[in-house]
């Protein structure tokens, strides 16, 4: 089941950026769906099974190893520190600005891991211009992304629905 | 959502730096080539589903505007038997010059083809996957080119079967180019936003003209000269400015790459 849902998440993922036009080839699949469960589950599996993508991930990409699993993971743990006492409930906002801000620290945390590694390795200075245009339309089109799945699943499963979700917080646990 | 806890946090920070200190040693390799072995084929399969769609595509929206190229390419198609008629006589006056003198070595390599059969990962970067890699002599930096050698970009990582391609339209691209009009203008093709090429530090004083073809210089040491990449589509020439810019059009649409040829230097 695991390795199904590594190679659906990878197959989607390269789906959406070979196959969609600009700029709706900036979605950002991993990150959304990660942090969608990240955001509906309670299972702790959620951020192994981030490690893993992430690193089968990064063997299509050019970029040094490991930077963008770090990045992924980091913001995952960041994410689910917020959710946990900040952004405490499950509403459809709280979804929208869970994946608003997911998907920014993601990048953010991506572009100084790799500005670090450019700094360390006498590499070139990064394009920032050209970068932040890119996540614009990343962090953008991810979240609405991210959003439409919720809301999309909220119509079909109980875990997603708030209705279900509040009483859960209210008695459950 | 859940507590994790310190120990849990521990344990996920040590297999990540266990995952990339293994990877760096080369110890995943099996699973890697595996991961490799089981992705690839789906991903050429979508890169041929997109590159049948776009046609499709263009096909059925832009039917008037298809038809008004088809006859603009049938009336450049005659145009261009006559230019290529004089090119030929032109090369081999040209080859014969170049023998006599020995002003210039020409520079022999051979290539290496190879499908495209995906796109890099991470949407920063412009950049495809190709199925030859390190085993088929592939190196970093040489150059990839389409057709009668139109450039479409350089190697930027290299596996044991497969390779990553820079494409000239990416952020991080440089090329070393120079313009085909009468100064011979030198300058740095560049990628922005993956969506435009650029031509910066064209020295302000050269005459840039719209339609001028712009080549590979050979300044640098994988890329040799003579490789066609486009041709000026705007031409900016600012007074506040050090040097003047282009906008080229590619010779190669970047988006519908099937099959390329890496040269490699004898």
């Amino acid at each position: 089941m695991l390795f199904l849902t590594i190679l659906a998440i990878l197959t989607v993922h390269i789906f959406v950026v070979n196959f969609l036009p600009f700029p709706f080839n900036h979605i950002n699949i991993i990150v959304s769906l990660l942090l969608l469960l990240l955001s509906v589950t309670s299972n702790k599996k959620v951020l192994w099974l981030a490690l893993v993508i992430s690193y089968f991930s990064e063997l299509f990409s050019s970029i040094p190893f490991g930077i963008g699993a770090a990045a992924i993971i980091l913001s995952l743990v960041i994410i689910n520190w917020f959710q946990l006492n900040i952004l405490t409930n499950r509403s459809v906002s709280m979804v929208f600005f869970s994946a608003l801000f997911g998907i920014t620290l993601y990048r953010t945390l991506f572009v100084i891991f790799l500005t670090a590694n450019n700094y360390f390795f006498n590499k070139g200075i990064l394009p920032y211009k050209e970068i932040m245009a890119d996540a614009g339309w990343e962090i953008l089109f991810s979240s609405l992304a991210l959003f439409l799945f919720y809301l999309v699943g909220a119509k079909f499963l109980k875990r997603l629905n708030q209705a279900y979700t509040k009483s859960e917080r209210v008695y459950g646990d | 959502m859940f507590r994790f806890k310190a120990k849990n946090y521990f344990f996920l920070g040590l297999v990540f730096a266990l995952l990339i200190f293994f990877h760096y040693l080369g110890w995943l390799s099996a699973v890697e080539r595996g991961a490799h072995a089981l992705i690839i084929p789906i991903s050429a399969k979508i890169t041929r589903w997109r590159g049948a769609s776009q046609d499709s595509y263009n096909y059925f929206v832009n039917q008037k505007t298809m038809v008004e190229e088809y006859n603009k390419c049938l009336n450049k198609n005659q145009n261009l038997e006559v230019a290529d008629a004089k090119l030929k006589d032109l090369e081999k006056e040209n080859t014969e010059i170049r023998k006599q003198l020995n002003f210039f070595h020409r520079q022999n390599f051979i290539s290496v083809v190879a499908n495209v059969v995906g796109r890099n990962s991470d949407s920063m970067e412009k950049m495809v996957i190709i199925d030859v890699g390190e085993a088929a002599g592939i190196k970093l930096g040489q150059s990839v080119v389409v057709g009668d050698g139109v450039l479409v970009g350089t190697i930027a990582k290299i596996e044991k079967d497969t390779s990553l391609v820079r494409l000239i339209n990416d952020n991080q691209s440089k090329i070393a180019a120079t313009i085909l009009n009468k100064d011979g203008s030198l300058g740095v093709v560049e990628g922005g936003y993956g969506l435009s090429v650029r031509m910066n530090f064209i020295p302000r004083n050269e005459t840039v003209l719209i339609g001028d073809k712009i080549i590979t210089s050979g300044l640098e040491q994988a890329i040799p000269r003579g490789l066609l990449i486009g041709e000026i589509a705007v031409a900016e020439n600012e007074a506040y400015q050090p040097f003047q810019q282009a906008v080229l059009a590619t010779a190669a649409d970047l988006s519908k790459l099937i099959i390329v040829s890496v040269l490699i230097f004898n």
